[in-house]
C-alpha cells in the first residue's frame, strides 16, 4: 500500500534491522511521537548508506515529508533527500524559538 | 496526423491501426516482420515442440490472442491457455486447470507469462517472522496438485515444475519459449559470479563445488587484472563496483548461454544489488544496476540477493530487464534472504549451487530449481524455519522445460530416452510420470521436522552433556552471549534428534546479531548459522 506524499513527525533512531538476513545491518528510523515506526529510505540511493546520509539527525526530533509506504509488513518513509523540505529538524526550530 | 498508406485517410499518430481499412502499421508491423524473420530462421527443436504441449500456460486475458497467434505460427497447440484479467480468478481457474490437465496425464509443465500484477504469486505466511517479511511470494503453488500447507515443507515443493515469463512483449515471450536449449554443459557455460567480499569465502565454495577440483576459478579483488585471460572468474566488490563492471563487461557480451552467479545484497527500495567489503566497515557499493548488461545472450542468472527475485519495485526490477535483454533464465528470491558468509553453506548459498549441479547434470530449470529446494529441505532440520523461508520464497523465471545440456533434459527422459533421472527410474509401466514423480518427492520428503523447546533446566543438562559442550560454549562466548541465556531446541527429523543452541548478541559490533548452532545427536557441532557481523 503507497499513500501520498505526507509529512510525519518523530525521534530519528538507528536500529538493526533484518536479523539473521543478507540484509542484516544498521537502518535509520522514525520513532513516530504518537506511536510506530518507519524505516527511512532516500529514494535512488543504496538502503544500506541511509544511516550515513542521515547521521547527523540521529537522535533528534524531525518532521519527515515523503511517501509513507506499507509493503509486506513493512512500514517505510521513502525521502527525495536528506536536506529540507523533506527533513525538518525540529529541535533546531525549538531552539530558535526559545532563544 | 499520419496518412494510411492504404486507403489515404488521415490517422491518429498513436494509431497502430487504420480506422478506415483496418491497415496495420508502425511498430506492429515491425513487430510482426521480425517475428516472422524469427521464425524463418529458426529451428523449434524436436524438445520444445511437445514441452510446449505439455504446458498449462498461466496468463493475462488480453495476451491470449497474441500468444495463441504465437503458437499457430509454430504449428504447436498448448496442452491448455487459462486466462482472465482478475489475478485471484486466475489463481482459481489454473488451479482447477490444473487438477483436470493431471488427470489427463499429460501435464509436465507450468508456465506463467507476466508480471506480478498481471498473474499475482501466491503470498505465503513468512516462517521466520523476525526479519519484518508478512509473507513470501511463491509462484510454486500453480504446480501443486493438492492444497499448500505452509506448516509442512514437503506440500511447497510443486508436483510440476513453473517457470515464469515476467514480460508481456510477444518478442520476449517467443524467445523465452522457443529458442534452442544451450548446448553446452552449465559448468562449462559458467562464465563469471560476483560477490560481496563479506561473503566472499561462501561464493568460492559453491563455485569450487559447482567447477570441480580440477577447474580452478580466481577470486578478482583488483580492476587491473587482466580478466579476459581469466574468465571463469569471481568479481569481489567492493574492489569492482557497478561502474568498472559496466565497464569490463561493455567490451563483449556474456557468451551465449552463460552461466551467471550473484551473492550480494538487495533491498526492497531499490532494484539495483549492492557490494560489500569483507572488513567489517560497512562499506557498501552499487555493484549491478537493471542497465549494467546490455545483452545477457540467453544467459542463466542466479541471484542470492535479498529481493533479488522480486517484481514489485517502482521502476523496473533486475529480472524484468534480464529478460528484456536477452536473458534466458533468472533463479532469485522475492523477500529478504538467508546464508552464511563461512564456508556451511546454508540456505540461499545451497539453492544456488543444487540449481547448478542439477542443470550440470542435464536436469530442465524447473526440475533443477525443485531438486534444489528438495535437498534444502533434506540439509540442517535445525535451521528449518529459514529453510521453509528460502523454499517458499525462491522463484523461477523462465520457460521451465529448457535444459543446459542437449538431449539429456528430464522431461525427454520421461518420454523413454535412456539418460537416467529422478523422473524416470521407476519402470513401472501403470504408472504416469507424474505419479512417479510424486511419489519420489513424497518418499524422499514425507517427514516434517519438529522442534521442541527445551525448559531452562532440561537446556543446561543437554548442553553439558554434549560431547563437545565445552567447545559450544566457548563459541556461545565468541558471539558474546552467555550459554545460560541461550535457548536449546530438540529437533527431530527422519527418525533421528539433533539439538539447536541459538540465541542473541550485544556484545560484537554496535547492534545485536542472531546464532543458531546445530549440534548432532551424540553432542558434536555440526554447523554454525550467524548474523553479519559476529565473525
Amino acid at each position: 500500500m503507497v499513500n501520498s506524499a505526507t509529512s510525519l513527525s518523530g525521534k530519528l533512531i538507528s536500529e538493526t534491522l533484518f536479523v539473521g538476513s543478507k540484509s542484516e545491518g544498521v537502518y535509520p528510523v522514525l520513532s513516530l511521537e504518537q506511536g510506530g515506526k518507519y524505516r527511512v529510505h532516500i529514494r535512488g540511493q543504496i538502503s544500506q548508506l541511509d544511516i550515513e546520509s542521515l547521521s547527523s539527525f540521529i537522535g533528534k526530533t524531525v518532521t519527515l515529508t515523503g511517501k509513507f509506504v506499507e509493503k509486506n509488513g513493512h512500514r517505510v518513509v521513502v525521502l527525495n533527500s536528506n536536506e529540507l523540505p523533506d527533513v525538518h529538524l525540529l529541535e533546531n526550530l525549538n531552539d530558535q524559538v526559545s532563544s | 496526423m499520419k496518412h494510411c498508406p492504404h486507403c489515404k485517410s488521415n490517422q491518429l499518430d498513436t494509431a497502430n491501426f487504420c480506422g478506415e481499412c483496418g491497415f496495420e502499421f508502425g511498430d506492429l508491423v515491425n513487430k510482426r516482420q521480425a517475428l516472422n524473420a524469427n521464425l524463418n530462421g529458426l529451428n523449434v527443436t524436436n524438445d520444445i515442440k511437445p514441452a510446449i504441449s505439455q504446458t498449462l500456460f498461466v496468463l493475462p486475458s488480453f495476451l491470449v490472442s497474441e500468444l495463441q497467434q504465437l503458437f499457430d505460427q509454430y504449428s504447436i497447440s498448448p496442452l491448455r491457455l487459462v486466462a482472465d484479467s482478475n489475478p485471484e480468478v486466475l489463481k482459481q481457474r489454473s488451479k482447477q486447470s490444473l487438477r483436470e490437465s493431471q488427470s489427463t496425464r499429460k501435464l509436465r509443465f507450468v508456465c506463467l507469462i507476466g508480471g506480478w500484477e498481471l498473474v499475482s504469486p501466491y503470498q505465503l505466511s513468512n516462517p521466520a517472522r523476525e526479519d519484518g517479511d508478512d509473507y513470501c511470494y511463491s509462484d510454486a503453488p500453480y504446480g501443486c496438485i493438492d492444497d499448500v500447507d505452509e506448516e509442512n515443507i514437503r506440500t511447497l515443493l510443486p508436483d510440476i515444475p513453473v517457470g515464469r515469463i515476467p514480460s508481456t512483449d510477444i518478442e520476449t515471450i517467443r524467445r523465452v519459449l522457443f529458442d534452442s536449449p544451450i548446448a553446452k554443459r552449465a559448468v562449462d557455460a559458467f562464465y563469471f559470479a560476483v560477490t560481496a567480499d563479506c561473503w566472499v569465502t561462501a561464493t568460492k565454495k559453491i563455485v569450487d563445488q559447482f567447477n570441480g577440483e580440477a577447474r580452478q576459478v580466481s577470486i578478482l579483488k583488483s580492476t587491473g587484472d587482466d580478466i579476459n585471460t581469466n574468465f571463469p572468474v569471481i568479481f569481489s566488490s567492493p574492489e569492482w563496483d557497478e561502474d568498472t563492471l559496466s565497464e569490463t563487461l561493455s567490451g563483449s557480451n556474456p557468451p551465449k548461454g552463460a552461466v551467471i552467479l550473484f551473492n550480494v545484497h538487495g533491498s526492497p527500495d531499490e532494484p539495483q544489488w549492492v557490494g560489500e567489503g569483507g572488513d567489517g566497515e560497512r562499506n557498501f557499493v552499487p555493484i549491478f544496476h537493471p542497465e549494467t548488461v546490455q545483452d545477457f545472450n540467453d544467459a542463466i542468472l542466479v541471484t542470492e540477493a535479498c529481493y533479488g527475485g522480486a517484481l514489485n519495485f517502482d521502476g523496473e526490477s533486475i529480472a524484468e530487464s534480464f529478460f528484456k535483454r536477452g536473458g534466458k533464465a533468472f533463479v532469485g528470491c522475492s523477500v529478504i534472504a538467508y546464508s552464511t558468509h563461512d564456508g556451511n553453506l546454508a540456505a540461499a548459498d545451497l539453492i544456488a549451487l543444487h540449481f547448478l549441479n542439477s542443470l550440470d547434470e542435464g536436469k530442465t530449470l524447473g526440475e533443477s530449481l525443485n531438486i534444489a529446494k528438495e535437498r534444502l529441505c533434506d540439509t540442517d532440520p535445525e535451521f528449518d524455519d529459514l529453510s521453509r523461508k528460502t523454499v517458499m520464497s525462491f522463484n523461477l523465471y523462465g520457460a521451465p522445460w529448457h535444459s543446459c545440456k542437449l538431449g539429456s533434459s528430464s522431461w525427454v527422459s520421461m518420454a523413454g530416452a535412456t539418460v537416467p533421472s529422478v523422473l524416470n527410474t521407476v519402470t513401472d509401466e501403470s504408472e504416469s510420470a507424474l505419479d512417479r514423480a510424486r511419489r519420489l518427492y513424497r518418499s524422499r520428503i514425507s517427514r516434517t521436522v519438529n522442534r521442541l523447546a527445551m525448559s531452562r533446566e532440561d537446556a543446561m543438562e543437554a548442553l553439558k552433556s554434549f560431547r563437545e559442550a565445552e567447545k559450544i560454549e566457548k563459541l556461545v562466548q565468541c558471539f558474546g552471549a552467555s550459554i545460560e541465556t541461550c535457548q536449546v531446541d530438540v529437533i527431530q527429523f527422519k527418525g533421528e534428534q539433533s539439538y539447536r543452541v541459538s540465541g542473541r548478541s550485544g556484545k560484537v559490533g554496535s547492534h545485536a546479531g542472531r546464532f543458531i548452532v546445530a549440534v548432532n545427536a551424540n553432542g558434536t557441532i555440526k554447523n554454525t548459522l550467524v548474523s553479519r557481523g559476529l565473525v
